[in-house]
């Protein structure tokens, strides 16, 4: 299988070869605590984000991010939550999976379909749920939701929970 | 035109006859000079009550040593003749399992890791019980044996057959598990 001129099986470049070139946990780009993978040849660790709860823990994507992106290997599967422009207590927030369109992205679309109406636990601001929906995958704008933060004004916030996901 | 070895040419008036004295050379699957059946790598042969052999094979492109033998009196499954492997058997089941052990590199982190003096490199090896991945170490049965304590007649059950491909993924703080293709 190509992918950006690299060949499943090529032993000369990092990250996996074979079944887990199309594999990856789903980074929490909302945690400040970096790095979120290191990669080496046929050798990836990924030291912290959501894994899936059934199965072998790796979602699919047909990106191939860490084949892609040696440089900066966290460009991958994610969720990210975040406030801005107004003046807090009421913050604008969205929650979003980056780097998703409509159509395609980093996660297939049949993965997306099961984390839809899953629950969405964050930190901060006063913390709270929502329900994670199909708007969470289309960019620019992605799910919004109504925050009350406190003052002053919070930066990222974690991401605690994601239903049928595991944090680690 | 001349004549060459198993072929020979006779000239007339007629034309030029080219006569094949010897039948050409077929492919022997059984390799007997080196005692080999090269039916495909990583299969267990010349299997007795003591030892084996495995047909050499390769994981990432990396040729296999004997497990054990890694920088200290190199062992290679391509030697010839064969090297012998001792077979490690369970004194009450009577099995034994022979696994491809593949570890990475602890400075580069590379997997399998490529040097072939240190332990982690790709071996070959007999083990008297079944075998868990460690971060360190990646283990795939390569066969599984028998021995009758009576006649020792050694049964052996293959299941890899070709040589592989292996990836190694780690989340966390699990241990790593390791991900396998034929090729």
């Amino acid at each position: 299988m190509a992918n950006d001129g690299k060949v499943i099986g090529d032993v000369s470049h990092f990250g996996p070869s074979t079944w887990g070139a199309l594999r990856s946990v789903i980074y929490n780009l909302s945690s400040p605590v970096i790095p979120y993978v290191e990669a080496y040849p046929h050798n990836v660790h990924f030291i912290h984000g959501f894994k899936t709860t059934e199965g072998n823990g790796f979602i699919r994507t047909d990106y191939g991010p860490l084949l892609g992106n040696a440089s900066t290997p966290y460009y991958g599967p994610n969720f990210n939550i975040y406030a801005s422009g107004l003046v807090p207590p009421l913050l604008h927030a969205e929650f979003g999976s980056e780097y998703q369109t409509s159509s395609s992205g980093m996660i297939v679309a049949e993965d997306r379909a099961q984390l839809v109406g899953e629950t969405v636990t964050y930190s901060g601001g006063g913390g709270g749920t929502i329900t994670m929906t199909a708007q969470a995958f289309i960019y620019p704008h992605y799910q919004m939701f109504s925050w009350t933060a406190p003052s002053p004004a919070p930066g990222p916030e974690p991401i605690t929970s994601i239903g049928k996901l595991t944090a680690f | 035109m001349q004549p060459g070895t198993g072929y020979t040419f006779k000239a007339s008036s007629k034309g030029v006859t080219l006569n094949i004295d010897q039948a050409p050379l077929t492919w022997d699957l059984a390799d007997t000079q080196n005692s080999y059946d090269f039916s495909h790598p990583y299969k267990v042969v010349n299997a007795n009550s003591a030892t084996f052999n495995v047909v050499p094979g390769m994981v990432n492109n990396l040729p296999t040593l004997v497990d054990g033998t890694q920088g200290v009196s190199p062992d290679w499954l391509t030697d010839s003749p064969p090297p012998d492997i001792d077979w490690n058997w369970d004194a009450t089941t009577n099995k034994s399992y022979v696994y491809l052990a593949v570890g990475k590199n602890s400075t580069t982190q590379a997997f399998p890791n490529p040097v072939s003096t240190l332990s982690t490199y790709p071996g070959v090896g007999s083990w008297d019980h079944l075998v868990t991945d460690t971060d360190d170490f990646g283990y795939i049965m390569l066969a599984e044996a028998t021995i009758d304590p009576t006649t020792s007649i050694v049964v052996v059950s293959q299941y890899v057959t070709g040589s592989i491909w292996a990836d190694r993924l780690k989340t966390g703080t699990d241990t790593a598990r390791y991900y396998y293709a034929r090729v």
